[in-house]
């Protein structure tokens, strides 16, 4: 079961292997040398590269420009690869990567809080404070995941949730500082540009050093591979083991994000990649991972440099994730699960003793939310009861987000509960299989194309972007018949491809994309009362679709053939599911933006607390996205007025502290 | 079947009774007492260079560092963000007139519950942004009932600009970048598209910048693209945070080995938004002017050379 997640089918086996790898590096070479000789004569390399003459600016930015950039390139490719072949290896988890444990995220957010609260600090060392935060954020992790002995599952469930937060109070610094923040989204978006040697000086010692320790350790590493038992046998302790190595990993993603910021997608495809090149040691594949990042890395930086000539360049980080993306989608379908992924189900305490108590009081606590929201407000005089008079208000300042955020948070919940209960996945949430990131790229062409627009246009246009995006969803599903795994691989090439875009966008500094910052983040203001009938009723008739599947939700989770049994066509139940949870997801978005995770955090709590039962699960799960959203579109609205949170952004930040106690106090158990 | 049968009657009957309109009509009666909030900085500079103070502006304290002046009232209200205006302290503020910049028309609908509300493209992204800024300018000036005001600013600010342009003619004239240092590695370049293009083209300044940057308003570049550069002189403009990264890219070995900073052809000027119509023209003018008089700018090549 812990052999390597992805076997290949026979035939592509004889593909791959050394030619490919091969391949890509003759093209790289072939790359370099043509950039080389672009900017300078290949008979004056050596001389530029062992002393540049001062006075000819052609030798010193071969010298102090070209070179080092190569050298970056390789360094961080092989590091990410390295990272991520560890990561992978001992999470167990073929998704595991710097970017998915929360090790980019808290770096990220280290660097934004130094960036405007004290910006000498990064002149003093900007590697250190993005080390300090990514460490923080897998410390946290592991802190929360201790409880399951650091099991797979657990770390990649709290990586989500810590970097969805960062991520989510990333983005509040963000939009407060709009107009000073064009230097860390450039740095969010990953460029390879170098001003002289002094980056790689950095890597290079801190590659050799985690490369030589990953070696050290990887006969442990193999024997972790068996079985924790055997390990345990031989006089290993399995969570030691797994604790050093991942200290390896993240020292090197964090160095590597603190250079030239967020690279993703190398760091996964490398690790891949080497294992359908066949390595079979854990030795073999460590090595090869970091190779192969070194080379796709490099290969992707040079191929910019060679088609961007003298104009912009886009930054390396989203060209990353746009090439891999595809080619991960490409791989998925010759790639099959060996094993399903679901057996380490995490499902809290057991059931609850009276659900429908908890559900009533689960309804009462919305309906006070409710009221509250519409009755206390912030005005030019500090808090205010405004009562029942204050018509205007009640209407159209509060009514209508409010209803917009409930009924928003509703559909995503469900969705939720949807795509968990149908995949079998603890990840699967309407965020992580890309829906809203088609949304996004929806709203993003609209904001580029035209120069000002009506108030129904932003809403099209999303919901065109999200039907897109589902679309393809469906097309590259089916050839795996709507498996769980090749599905969400999909739906996070599909987010992190189009992510990647946004982030490039918004690093270009054009002052037209806050107004798509301020849709990512969820802003519920603009929802007039046509805008609420709108999200009511698309909630209204989407969950009652969903409470009509509660027999498909309570029985598709027992497995292939308790469904047959059952007398379900799983085909059908399936793409009928999958379709209304992309309905739920799509509308859902266009009114809270793709960063909330109520998707994630509601059905996950539900269940933690308790409701087992399909049908308890789904409402209580409503109830708890509903909530969520309504406290955070009521507290956006006075916590730091006369600014305004976006809710979707405050929901991550509600709804993830609570989400994390909860994973802290219960440790889950394994098996179903 | 049955159960679900009735759930999917009940929602159905429900959004039958929503069709009926939900129409709560409490639309705000417009006032008439003058007051201004304006949604977008250009518009607020543009408002007080025509003798019109506004009540309410979003993110004050950014337009104190970025647009720097005019300078705003002191008691202006913050009305919350650029892009989010608080709509329940709009309408406890009551204003008689709201002016909103073209990122702002999705809003417009919520906003004419609290006021009447123009809005006014002072500051759009496309080619030849001055000339664009006059023509919206001018018609502010008309929905303010100020045309003779605006005639005058307009006319007062080509005054200033051809005063400066007369100033700098016995001036050599090296072709000039305009930069701001982003981080240790990137800086942006402002392009052909950009207001400050068009200042210097008035000025009788060569933009150099506009040869890198051919289309847009500005784009960001690694360092190293600057070598593409003709003999030039840069032109920082500072940007609010970047300080610290701006000394640390001045430190790099490709920085000083640019022939630019090389024969210490860099200056630097304060902040200025390429996104504030005429009074950020003016502005930038006044700046690059100051810049020459401190003859940093447009020293003769040999009195340069180290």
């Amino acid at each position: 079961m812990n052999e390597a997640p992805t076997v290949l089918a026979p035939h592509w086996r004889l593909l791959t292997g050394s030619r490919v790898t091969t391949l890509l590096l003759l093209c790289v070479v072939g790359l370099v040398t043509a950039n080389f000789a672009h900017h300078l004569p290949a008979a004056l390399w050596m001389r530029a590269a062992l002393a540049p003459a001062p006075d000819d600016l052609a030798q010193v930015l071969f010298h102090f420009g070209l070179l080092p950039r190569l050298a970056a390139a390789l360094l961080c490719g092989a590091m990410l690869g390295l990272a991520g072949a560890i990561f992978q290896q001992v999470l167990r988890n073929p998704l595991a990567e710097p970017a998915t444990v929360g090790v980019s995220a808290g770096a990220y957010l280290a660097l934004a809080l130094a960036g405007f609260f004290a910006p000498d600090l990064l002149r003093w060392g900007r590697e250190w404070i993005a080390f300090a935060g990514g460490a923080g954020a897998m410390g946290l992790v592991f802190v929360l995941a201790a409880g399951g002995g650091l099991s797979p599952l657990a770390v990649v469930l709290g990586g989500l949730v810590v970097s969805l937060t960062c991520g989510a109070v990333g983005a509040a610094l963000a939009l407060f500082h709009e107009q000073s923040m064009t230097a860390l989204l450039i740095w969010s978006s990953g460029s390879l540009s170098q001003t002289g040697w002094s980056v790689v000086a950095r890597l290079l010692p801190a590659l050799l050093l985690s490369g030589v320790a990953a070696g050290l350790m990887a006969r442990p590493l193999r024997l972790l591979e068996l079985d924790d038992g055997f390990a345990a046998a031989r006089g290993l302790s399995p969570g030691r083991v797994r604790l050093l190595l991942i200290g390896i990993a993240l020292a090197a993603s964090t160095l590597v994000v603190s250079s030239v910021g967020i690279i993703g997608f190398v760091g996964l495809a490398a690790p891949t990649l080497a294992r359908l090149c066949g390595a079979r040691t854990v030795r073999a594949r460590l090595l090869l991972a970091a190779v192969i990042g070194a080379i796709l890395l490099c290969g992707v930086d040079q191929a910019i440099q060679w088609f961007s000539g003298e104009g912009a360049q886009v930054p390396a980080g989203a060209m990353t994730a746009v090439l891999g993306a595809p080619l991960l989608v490409w791989l998925v379908p010759h790639a099959r699960a060996a094993a399903p992924m679901a057996p380490q189900a995490f499902r809290g305490r057991g059931r609850l003793s009276h659900p429908r108590r908890w559900l009533l009081v689960g309804m009462l606590l919305l309906a006070l939310v409710m009221i509250v929201s519409l009755l206390l407000g912030r005005g030019a005089g500090g808090m205010t009861w405004s009562g029942w008079s204050e018509a205007a208000a009640l209407f159209y300042w509060r009514g209508p987000r409010m209803v917009a955020a409930v009924a928003g948070g509703m559909m995503l919940a469900a969705a939720g509960v949807l795509l968990r209960r149908l995949t079998g996945n603890e990840m699967a949430s309407p965020e992580v299989l890309g829906v809203g990131a088609g949304a996004t790229v929806g709203i993003t062409v609209l904001v580029l194309s035209l120069p000002s627009y009506g108030p129904l246009m932003p809403l099209a246009a999303a919901a065109a972007g999200a039907l897109a995006s589902i679309g393809a969803l469906m097309v590259l599903a089916r050839r795996s018949s709507f498996a769980p795994y090749p599905m969400l691989i999909t739906g996070i090439a599909l987010g992190s491809g189009v992510q990647a875009i946004v982030a490039a966008l918004l690093a270009s500094g054009d002052i037209r994309m806050f107004a798509v910052l301020r849709w990512l983040a969820g802003s519920t203001f603009l929802a007039g009362p046509r805008e609420a009938e709108l999200a009511a009723g698309c909630a209204a008739v989407l969950l009652t679709l969903a409470f009509c599947a509660v027999r498909w939700l309570d029985i598709l989770p027992l497995g292939p053939e308790a469904s047959q049994a059952a007398g379900i066509n799983l085909r059908r139940a399936r793409l009928l599911l999958l379709l209304l949870s992309a309905a739920l997801t799509g509308s859902a978005t266009v009114i809270v933006g793709p960063m909330s995770f109520v998707g994630l955090l509601a059905p996950q709590m539900a269940l933690m607390v308790g409701f087992r039962k399909a049908g308890a699960h789904l409402l209580a799960s409503l109830l708890m996205g509903a909530v969520i959203m309504a406290v955070a579109d009521w507290m956006g609205r006075w916590l730091l007025f006369p600014n305004q949170i976006p809710a979707g952004l405050l929901a991550t930040l509600i709804g993830a502290p609570y989400f994390l106690l909860l994973m802290r106090k219960k440790p889950h158990h394994g098996g179903m | 079947m049955s159960r679900r049968g009735a759930l999917l009657g009940g929602v159905a009957a429900a959004l039958a009774g929503m069709a009926v309109p939900a129409s709560f009509a409490a639309s705000v009666p417009a006032r008439s007492d003058g007051q201004i909030v304006t949604l977008d900085w250009a518009l607020a500079a543009t408002l007080m260079e025509m003798g019109l103070q506004p009540v309410g502006v979003p993110a004050p304290r950014w337009y104190d560092r970025i647009v720097v002046e005019p300078a705003l009232p002191d008691d202006v209200v913050d009305v919350g963000l650029l892009f989010t205006p608080n709509f329940e302290l709009l309408q406890q503020m009551a204003p008689g007139l709201i002016l909103i910049g073209p990122g702002l028309r999705s809003a417009e609908p919520m906003l004419r519950r609290i006021a009447p509300v123009a809005m006014f493209a002072l500051a759009a992204p496309g080619p030849k942004p001055y000339g664009r800024a006059e023509e919206q300018t001018l018609a502010l000036a008309d929905q303010l009932g100020r045309r003779a005001a605006g005639e005058r600013f307009i006319a007062d600010v080509a005054d200033q600009l051809a005063a400066a342009r007369r100033h700098l003619a016995g001036r050599q004239r090296r072709p000039l970048c305009v930069a701001s240092l982003v981080d240790d590695r990137h800086v942006r370049i402002f392009g052909g598209d950009g207001l400050f293009h068009d200042v210097l083209d008035r000025l009788g300044l060569i933009d150099a910048g506009a040869e890198l940057v051919p289309h847009g308003e500005a784009a960001t570049l690694g360092l190293t693209q600057l070598a593409g550069l003709p003999d030039v002189e840069l032109l920082c403009v500072a940007a609010p945070g970047a300080a610290a990264a701006g000394m640390a890219l001045m430190e790099s070995p490709i920085w000083q080995a640019m022939p630019f900073a090389r024969r210490g052809r860099v200056s630097f000027i304060p902040s200025v938004s390429t996104a504030s119509a005429l009074p950020g023209a003016l502005r930038f003018a006044r700046l690059v002017q100051e810049a020459f008089a401190t003859a940093k700018l447009g020293r003769s090549p040999e009195s340069s050379r180290e």
